[in-house]
Formats: structure tokens, C-alpha cells, sequence
């Protein structure tokens, strides 16, 4: 065989070899970035009761589990018109009250609840200066709240609203105002985001309105079904649900990103025709009083659970999660978590 | 095409020239409030709060020896922590400047006689009500750790020892300061101690009761809800039983169960009642405020059987308001039955009297009864009127005298005088209005003449200069706009008639420098601009011959100035195509009034082209009218035909330009904000023209018996072609190959585009 045209074939496999070797190094990241994400840098779980008293056991439950950041939830914001204020006003109500002082060693994140109604009662305003009012009064308060019941250095606070198309611009300038003052004392500013939402931002490359106003993003992987709707599996959380708004989900916009998932439960009735007739708890569920009482048309209970299978496959789809990541369960209740063993709490906080 | 080609060009120019006009504002008198409880001058302030602002103010002038009251209101109320800070730090020495209020003289003062304690006592005040208004607001939370405004607080309390307490001059206001800090810092017990120790020693009855509201508030905070109550109520502090902005309708119930006869609650019952009234005349959407009418409604309903309420008039007039504001007149006025037999003044008096004529008006079937009633009530108002004005301050009426009598000048001018406002609401409001309801009825007459003194008897009344001088002395001017030889656009201010030499050969339009802004835009102008020419004429009869007192009481107060009506009479004469009456009516029309009319006629009603001026602006309707009249004598006179086929087709041109490019033959307004004068051009008349142009020009064509009066005619209408090629050898069509090598050679070559 003649030098050159060995040189050739040698030359010819080393860049066949160079290209596998390419193709398996990408087909590699690829594999990691899918099927085995990062492990989470923090563990979190949520308090949304409006009494800080945890139990005992959830005090326990939290160590045994590492837990190192607290998202407590202080108040929500309702529309003031709802109690006799100005129509344009906003008003916190349902403020927590601590029985506890907040755990010192865990790094606490205040959480405020926005309710959508509120939004629609600010953009009633013409004056563009309230949201900046509104973000002052909002931080003062959360600052003193902490320093009462808590006194560690705030780090970071979390605003949660299920924002639509049509309030998206006024929360988010809320949250562009709070989020300036927030950095000035140094503080970060992290923002809830529904499934839904994710088809809701990133449309503008070029526009600031456009640009999620929050240093860090939580995406809620919860309440993904509809709760009226008889023909879903589950409400709280179905992985088949989950898929479709992965899709619309744009990196870009979307750069830092926590996540959280349910561990809850609760029951909801229907009457016999399939209507939906209520919400039951899952404390009155458990206690069998689900039925006691009970509203004349309802017919079935179909108890809806965030499922661990659910769970560990949307955590497995999910492309965003960065090896800086939060995972955080919602929410403080032994009587919810109880039904999860240690095994599966572990498996959702090891992703 | 080619025919077309004029049409869109005259179409075209017609935009320009449409905004020549008497005025594009466009007023209704929905802008006029009638519901009132209290003066239109009235303010909570001046009667409650201001009561204790002024006392104090009094107060300090005392202690400090300033005689600046304003300085002193300024200094103490209006300026802020900052402002305060500054003085305070400056009068320690601190290297300080003394900061915005070094100019003011109470402060000064202060600084010159180093009067400290005057200083700490304001700028504690000035901490403690920063501290209150966070407080007060429902974002406040109260957390027991020392924040920064607590440490402040804390600061002020301490400073205030006994010395400070049992000093001579400012001992009260150091007792009432340590209160109030001791309340914001949560310290009850010590409120009601301090309170115990010092309520005898505060001389000053002010500072005494606002301490006790202190004590109120700490009750309130205890839980002890009655008690707090009841010393607000004596105290007259209605922000402390409100919560932080609250809505009317919880204002107004907690206002009533607490306290039912207070001021505050009158106040907040005509605010909202002015914001309805305002509301009805607004074409904006509905504020969210309005929506709370029922809630209103219902508390007024309460109100009116509730035994504590002594002032039930109040409360039935603001139902009636509501139920008006819901389309609800009949309700509103069985509401309003025996209002005055309550416990009213004659104030609240004449404002039931006056809301139920504008009810009844609004409800009432027009006859004769309902007829003199109303103008009972008219002549009521109009005395009223005549108070009103005599009560009004020199200034106040020398304001009033100077304003312009354009629609806001209007507004502007009746706000002080309440009847006028309400009267012209009553009279000139829409179709509800009692002129529109004495015209729906055929009594048309009767409907003009109260209009006419309605709108007008103000400007004799208040003896206004501008208008006055408007009518009587100063003639329109008129910028005209026109693109010149160098292809330009120009403006220039004309103003005689030779001026419009310039124009010859341009297009332009013009634009009137308006002088009188109110005689052809208000509610009576644009009733009577709706009416037939025969109306108006035995209108101006019963000007000229009144038939009975009420005539001649009417005519007194109205404007019944010859060239006004007769201009008007024969426009709308015009308008209908009776020339001989327009005639007779425009010849009464002085030449002097007509240089005053914002309106000036510069084209020629006969020609075909539109950058063709008048050859006379002065009489130019009487003229038109005048022309009008013998082509149509001609046109049925005539023995010769083609006599009496030139002259149709001279009527069809002038008929199509009095509505069209002359539309201010027929009207006086066009272009935007037509909303309540007519657009002739939009009205049966201006369609009836146009047909009866269009069939006698056709019927003129086949009149005509020779060639060479065909010839005039297509020469006149433009039609040079048809000329050209149908008459080559008329004597016109000689004349304009002489004298129009345009026109010739453009009937030759289409590229040629004008004559």
C-alpha cells in the first residue's frame, strides 16, 4: 500500500475519531443535562399557614431532612376596595402571626402573596408613582416583620402572584420597584412562576417590560390540572400536564431558576353529573369528616395527591436547573408530609 | 375621470375652508351642577378643622409675639419633619443651615429671640406626626424592636422634663406633645396617667380637647370601643373614627351611627353628590366612586327615618340626587315631597325648591299650567340671581365683568353664582331641558324667549366688558392662508377687502380671528338654529310687539338686537329658499355688524370656482338673496328662453353654493365639533338643493333654444370641450379661444390639466 495512501486512511480515521469522540463528549452533556440535573445547592420548604407554631415533629422533620432555607409566607395583598379602602388601593391582609420566633440557623426568605385582584386594583391608578410607594410601604414592612420575629440578615425576599397577560406589566413594575430598593440594602428579589406563565414572558428580546423583574425564579411545578375538571388524573400535580408548558419554556428568560414541588394533598367533590362542588383539605380528609356535613350534590371525592412518581419525572424533565438551585416542597404540615417517606423526601431534594 | 377631476379638487378645498367657523367649542349645559346642599364656597375646612388651625395660629401669634399669621400657618403646617430638623439643628448650632423656611418670618422670629422651646416643641410635633401617618396606614406593622422613628420618639419623650412641662408659655403644648408620644409608643397606662395629671392644668381649650382625643384613642386601643366613640364624637374627630381612605359609603354610615348631625357628613354628602352631577355631564366612563350609588342610596333611606338625624332634608335631597343620577326623576321628586318642612334653612330651602323645578321639567307635561308655573319659578330663580350677585365681593364681580363669555368663561363666571348655573341647566339642558319641552309642545315662541334670558340676562347683569365690547365696538379680523407664486404657503392678516387682492389667482382659506366667542355657540343659539324661519320671525314679533307682560318681562332680559335676529332670520330664510323674505329681513342687517361677525363671505356664490372671491363682502347675503330672488323671477317671467335657461342654471349654481362652498348663506358653523349645531350640509335642505340644482341645470340645458346661449352655458359650467367641439363657431366659444388659451387648449390636449 503506498505511504500516502496510508497517511490518507490515517488521516481520514483520526477525524472519524475526532468526530465520535465529539459526538459522545456532546451526546454526554446532553444525557446529563436531561436525565441527571445537578443536585440542588439548598433544600427549602414553604410555610403558607397564618400561625407560625411548627410542631415538634416538623421542627425535627426539617433536621432530619437538612433543611437549610425557610420560605415563609407574611401576608397576601388584596384589593383595598375590599375592605373600604380606595378602589386603587392595596392592603396586606391575612399577616402571619408567630407563636415561634423564626429559626436563626435557617436561612429565612419572606414570601408575599400578591392576589391578582390587587394588581387590576393598582392598574386602576393613573398615578405611575404608586408602585414605587407601594414597593417602599411593601419592603418597610417585610423588614420589620423580619427584624421582629426573626433578626438573622435578610437575604432574599419572594413575591408570588398568578399574574396573567393582561396584569403582567403593572406586577412587574411593582417588582422592578421593589426589587431596586431590595438592592440597595442588598437584598435579592425572587419571583414565583406558574406553568402557565412560562408562555408569558420572553416574547421581546429587545424590551425591558419584558424581562422577568426578579434576580431569581421559582417555578411552581404544582396545581397543573384544572380543579373544576372531573375527566383530569390529578390536579395538583400530573406529569402529562406538565409537558406541554415545558415546551414554551425560553432559557434565555429564565436564567435562575429554583424549583418546587407539592407535597399536599386534598379532595375534591363533585356532584353526580361530574360539576365540581368544593375543596376539602386534607385535614378534614383525613379526619373522615369529608362526608359529614357534606353539601347535599356532592357525589364523589377524588383525592388529589402530589404523586412521587409525578414528582420525580417532572423533576428529570426539567432543562433549567442550575447546580446554584433551590428545591423547596410546598408546604410545613406534618399531616401532609407524614404520607412521604424519608426515602421519597429524599429523592425530591436530591434533584 | 376628467370630469371628476373638479368635483374631488372642490371636495378637497372644501376641508380647509371647513373650519372657518364661529367656534369649535362646543358647550352644554349638562357642564352646569345644580345639586348643592351647602354654597359652592363651602369647605369642611373652613368650618371644623380650620377652627383649631386658626385658634392655634392665634395662639402661637400670642406666645411668640410674631403677627405673620400666613408665616405662622406655613411655618407650623405646612412645613415638614426636614424643614423642622434643619431649624432645630440649626438653633443648636449644629453648623447647620436654617434650610427652606429661613425666609419665613415666624421662624426667624424664633431664631432671633432663640426661643428653643417654641423649636422643640414643633419639631417634636413634626416627629410625632410623621410616625402617626406611617402608623396610621395599613402597611404599618408594629413590631416591639427599636426602629429608627421609635428611637426618635423615644428621643422627643425624654426630651420633655418637668421644666418643659410647667413652662409658663409653652407648658400645654409640651403636656399635649408628651401625650401624643406616649400613645405612638404604645404606652397606654402612661396616656390615661399623664391625662389624670394634666387635664386641669391645660388652659388652652383646643389643645385640651385634641389631648382628649388622645384618650380616646387609647380607650379604643384597650378595647374600650364606647368610650373612644363618644369622645370623638364631642370633639368633632371624624379622621379617627374613619379608617385610612375610606370609600363614601363606609365614611358616610360610620359618620352617621357616631355622629348623624355632624358637618362632616353634610360635606360628604355634597362631594358626592357634585361628583354625580359632575358624572352625569362626563361622556368618560363611569368612575368606580359612582357604583357605590345604592350603598348611598340605602344610608340615605336610613338616614331619613332614623330618629337621631335632625337634618333629614339633606339626606332626602341627596336620595333624590342618586335616584335623578339613576334615570329616576318621578321617584327623585316623591322623594323630595315635604323635604322643606324638615329642619332646614332657607338655604336647603331654595335648593329643594330648585332641584324640584328641575325635576318637574324634566317629568311634567307641558300645558298651559305647567307653563306659568315654570315661569313662576323662572322669575324666582332670576331674583335669586340678583342676590346672588349682590353678595359677591368687588373683586369677585370685577373677575366676573372681564371674563370673555366663551364656554369656560362661562363656567368660570357662574361659579359663584349658583341660580345662574342652575337656571341655565333647567332651562337649556338637551331634550329634558324646559326649552326643549316648551318646543316639543309647539310652543316654540315661549321656548326661545326663556332661552334668550336665560343665557343672556347674565351678561346684562353682571355688566360684562368683554362681550359688551364684542357687540358694539369691535370688528372680526381674519388671517387668510393661501399658497403664493413662489409655491409656497403663506399667512397673512387681512383686514379690508382690497387685501384680498393677493388672493387672485391662488387657493386659500381663512381663518377668523374669533371676537365673539359666545353670541354663536351657546344652548339658546343652537335651539333657535333649529327652528324655521317663520319661528324665529314671530319671534322677532313678539320682540318688536310684545303681547302681554311676560313678553315684555322676558324681552327686558334677553338679547334682542336687531342685526343679530334679523342675520339669523334671514340665513334660515335662506336656508328654505325664500329670497324675497331673506331679503327683507337681511336688509335690516347694518354693515357695521356685519364687520363684527366672526364669519366673513369671501367667495363668489356664482361661480364654479372656488379661489373666486366675492366682488362684495359687506352685504354679500342680502346680495345673494337679492340675486337669488330675481333669477327666480326670471326663471318664471322670462319670455325670451334663453333668457330664462341662463338664469336656471345661474339659480342651480348659486342653490348648490349656498349649501356647499358658501355654506354661510344657509348656517353658521361647520367643520369639527358639530355636535350640537347643525352641519347643513348634512341636512334635508342641503339634499333638496342639491336635487333641485341638479334637475334645473338639466332642465336649463333643454330651455336654452340657440346654439349660442348652449355655448354660454357649457362655458359657464366649465365645459370647455363640449364648447369646443359642439359650438367651434359661437361667439363664446371665440371669446374664450381669445382669452382663455388655458381652457382651449386644454379641451385640445387632456395633458394640459386647467384652465
Amino acid at each position: 500500500m503506498p505511504q500516502h495512501t496510508l497517511e490518507r486512511l490515517y488521516l481520514c480515521s483520526m477525524k472519524q475519531l475526532t468526530l465520535l469522540l465529539a459526538f459522545v463528549l456532546l451526546a454526554s452533556c446532553h444525557t446529563n443535562k436531561g436525565k441527571d440535573p445537578a443536585a440542588p445547592a439548598h433544600r427549602g420548604i414553604y410555610h403558607w399557614k397564618t400561625t407560625y407554631n411548627p410542631s415538634q415533629w416538623e421542627r425535627d422533620w426539617m433536621k432530619e431532612h437538612k433543611i437549610d432555607r425557610l420560605y415563609v409566607k407574611l401576608f397576601d395583598v388584596e384589593p383595598g376596595a375590599k375592605h373600604g379602602y380606595d378602589d386603587w388601593s392595596m392592603v396586606p391582609v391575612a399577616t402571619t402571626s408567630f407563636r415561634q420566633k423564626l429559626p436563626k440557623e435557617l436561612d429565612v426568605v419572606p414570601v408575599v402573596y400578591i392576589t391578582v385582584e390587587a394588581i387590576r386594583a393598582l392598574e386602576q391608578s393613573s398615578d405611575y408613582n404608586l408602585s414605587s410607594r407601594y414597593a417602599e410601604m411593601m419592603v418597610t414592612r417585610i423588614e420589620r416583620m423580619m427584624a421582629e420575629h426573626w433578626g438573622g440578615t435578610l437575604k432574599e425576599v419572594q413575591f408570588d402572584c398568578d399574574w396573567t397577560w393582561n396584569t403582567r406589566d403593572v406586577y412587574f413594575l411593582l417588582c422592578q420597584r421593589v426589587k431596586s430598593i431590595l438592592h440597595e440594602k442588598g437584598i435579592r428579589l425572587s419571583g414565583t412562576l406558574r406553568l402557565h406563565q412560562l408562555s408569558q414572558v420572553g416574547y421581546d428580546y429587545e424590551s425591558e417590560d419584558d424581562e422577568i423583574p426578579f434576580d431569581r425564579s421559582l417555578l411552581m411545578c404544582y396545581n397543573t390540572g384544572r380543579i373544576g375538571d372531573a375527566n383530569i388524573k390529578n390536579s395538583i400535580l400530573d406529569f402529562n400536564d406538565v409537558t406541554p408548558y415545558l415546551k414554551r419554556y425560553k432559557k434565555d428568560f429564565l436564567p435562575c431558576c429554583d424549583v418546587a414541588y407539592p407535597v399536599y394533598g386534598w379532595g375534591v367533590a363533585f356532584d353526580e353529573e361530574g360539576y365540581f362542588v368544593r375543596l376539602i383539605n386534607s385535614h378534614t380528609l383525613a379526619e373522615g369528616k369529608a362526608w359529614k356535613e357534606a353539601p347535599v350534590r356532592q357525589a364523589a371525592i377524588r383525592e388529589d395527591w402530589g404523586e412521587p412518581a409525578d414528582i420525580v419525572k417532572t423533576q428529570t424533565a426539567l432543562p433549567m436547573l442550575d447546580n446554584k438551585h433551590t428545591t423547596i416542597l410546598f408546604h410545613l404540615d406534618s399531616l401532609n408530609l407524614s404520607k412521604y417517606s424519608h426515602e421519597e423526601i429524599e429523592t425530591f431534594y436530591s434533584r | 375621470m376628467k370630469k371628476l377631476k373638479p368635483f374631488i379638487l372642490a371636495s378637497l378645498l372644501t376641508l380647509p375652508l371647513g373650519v372657518l367657523a364661529c367656534g369649535p367649542f362646543v358647550f352644554t349645559a349638562s357642564d352646569y351642577r345644580i345639586y348643592r346642599i351647602v354654597p359652592n364656597s363651602w369647605s369642611l375646612p373652613t368650618i371644623v378643622h380650620d377652627d383649631f388651625e386658626t385658634k392655634n395660629i392665634i395662639l402661637w401669634s400670642q406666645q411668640t409675639g410674631c403677627k405673620d399669621t400666613a408665616d405662622i400657618r406655613r411655618a407650623v403646617y405646612e412645613g415638614s419633619l426636614a424643614d423642622w430638623e434643619a431649624v432645630y439643628r440649626y438653633m443648636k448650632d449644629d453648623g447647620n443651615e436654617l434650610g427652606p423656611l429661613s425666609k419665613n418670618r415666624f421662624v426667624r422670629d424664633l431664631v432671633k429671640k432663640n426661643d428653643m422651646r417654641a423649636v422643640e416643641v414643633l419639631y417634636g410635633s413634626k416627629r410625632y406626626e410623621t410616625i402617626r401617618n406611617m402608623q396610621r396606614s395599613p402597611w404599618y406593622y408594629d413590631s416591639h424592636i427599636e426602629t429608627d422613628d421609635k428611637v426618635g420618639l423615644m428621643e422627643t419623650y425624654r426630651l420633655i422634663d418637668n421644666g418643659r412641662l410647667n413652662d409658663k408659655r409653652y407648658g400645654d403644648r409640651f403636656k399635649f406633645l408628651a401625650m401624643k408620644c406616649a400613645w405612638a409608643l404604645g404606652e397606654d397606662a402612661t396616656v390615661l396617667l399623664m391625662w389624670e395629671k394634666f387635664q386641669k392644668s391645660i388652659k388652652f381649650k383646643p389643645i385640651r380637647y385634641q389631648a382628649e382625643d388622645y384618650v380616646a384613642r387609647t380607650f379604643e386601643r384597650m378595647g374600650l370601643q364606647r368610650l373612644a366613640d363618644s369622645i370623638y364624637s364631642s370633639n368633632c374627630n371624624y379622621t379617627e373614627l374613619l379608617p385610612y381612605n375610606a370609600s363614601t359609603p363606609t365614611a358616610l354610615k360610620i359618620l352617621l351611627q357616631h355622629v348623624p348631625n355632624s358637618l362632616e357628613l353634610t360635606y360628604r354628602l355634597q362631594k358626592y353628590i357634585s361628583f354625580l352631577d359632575r358624572e352625569q355631564a362626563s361622556s368618560w366612563p363611569a368612575d368606580p366612586e359612582t357604583a357605590k350609588t345604592d350603598s348611598v342610596l340605602a344610608i340615605a333611606r336610613g338616614a331619613i327615618v332614623n330618629p337621631k338625624v335632625h337634618n333629614k332634608t339633606q339626606w332626602r335631597y341627596a336620595a333624590a340626587c342618586i335616584l335623578d343620577y339613576h334615570g329616576k326623576p318621578k321617584e327623585a321628586l316623591s322623594m323630595l315631597k315635604g323635604a322643606e318642612n324638615g329642619e332646614c334653612d332657607k338655604f336647603m330651602r331654595n335648593s329643594v325648591r330648585i332641584l324640584r323645578f328641575y325635576l318637574r321639567t324634566k317629568t311634567a307635561t307641558v300645558n298651559d299650567i305647567f307653563e306659568r308655573w315654570a315661569i313662576g319659578e323662572v322669575k324666582w330663580m332670576h331674583d335669586e340671581l340678583k342676590q346672588e350677585w349682590r353678595q359677591l365681593s368687588d373683586e369677585k364681580k370685577d373677575e366676573i365683568k372681564k371674563t370673555d363669555g366663551s364656554p369656560w368663561g362661562k363656567i368660570v363666571m357662574t361659579d359663584d353664582l349658583y341660580c345662574q348655573g342652575a337656571l341655565c341647566r333647567i332651562v337649556l339642558d338637551g331634550t329634558t331641558g324646559l326649552a326643549a319641552k316648551l318646543a316639543a309642545a309647539g310652543r316654540s315662541v315661549r321656548a326661545l324667549q326663556i332661552a334668550n334670558m336665560t343665557e343672556n340676562w347674565i351678561f346684562e347683569l353682571t355688566d360684562n366688558d368683554v362681550l359688551k365690547k364684542v357687540r358694539t365696538t369691535t370688528d372680526s379680523t381674519y388671517w387668510v392662508y393661501f399658497t403664493g407664486s413662489d409655491g409656497k404657503y403663506h399667512s397673512e392678516y387681512i383686514n379690508t377687502r382690497s387685501d384680498t387682492a393677493m388672493l387672485d389667482g391662488h387657493d386659500f382659506h381663512i381663518w377668523s380671528e374669533r371676537k365673539n366667542w359666545h353670541d354663536y355657540n351657546n344652548p339658546m343659539f343652537e335651539l333657535a338654529d333649529r327652528m324655521t324661519a317663520s319661528t324665529l320671525e314671530r319671534y322677532r314679533e313678539t320682540m318688536l310687539h310684545p303681547q302681554n307682560n311676560i313678553d315684555r318681562w322676558l324681552n327686558s332680559h334677553s338679547y334682542t338686537d336687531r342685526d343679530y335676529w334679523e342675520d339669523i332670520i334671514g340665513t334660515h330664510y335662506l336656508r328654505e329658499r325664500n329670497y324675497k323674505a331673506a331679503a327683507t329681513h337681511l336688509k335690516m342687517v347694518s354693515p357695521t355688524y356685519q364687520r363684527r361677525m366672526n364669519l366673513r363671505c369671501w367667495l363668489n356664490p356664482f361661480s364654479i370656482d372656488r379661489s373666486s372671491p366675492s366682488l362684495d363682502s359687506t352685504c354679500y347675503k342680502l346680495h345673494f338673496a337679492l340675486r337669488m330672488d330675481s333669477l327666480e323671477q326670471a326663471m318664471l317671467h322670462e319670455q325670451d328662453a334663453d333668457a330664462r335657461g341662463l338664469a336656471m342654471l345661474e339659480y342651480s349654481i348659486g342653490l348648490q353654493n349656498s349649501f356647499g362652498n358658501c355654506w354661510w348663506l344657509t348656517s353658521y358653523q361647520k367643520g369639527w365639533n358639530l355636535a350640537k349645531l347643525i352641519d347643513i350640509t348634512e341636512t334635508p335642505y342641503a339634499r333638496q338643493a342639491e336635487l333641485a340644482s341638479n334637475h334645473l341645470r338639466i332642465k336649463a340645458i333643454h330651455t336654452l333654444k340657440t346654439d349660442e346661449a348652449r355655448a354660454r352655458y357649457y362655458a359657464r359650467i366649465g365645459h370647455y370641450r363640449k364648447l369646443r367641439l359642439r359650438y367651434p363657431n359661437s361667439e363664446t366659444a371665440r371669446q374664450y379661444a381669445l382669452v382663455c388659451d388655458g381652457g382651449w387648449m386644454y379641451s385640445k390636449n387632456r395633458k394640459i390639466k386647467k384652465s
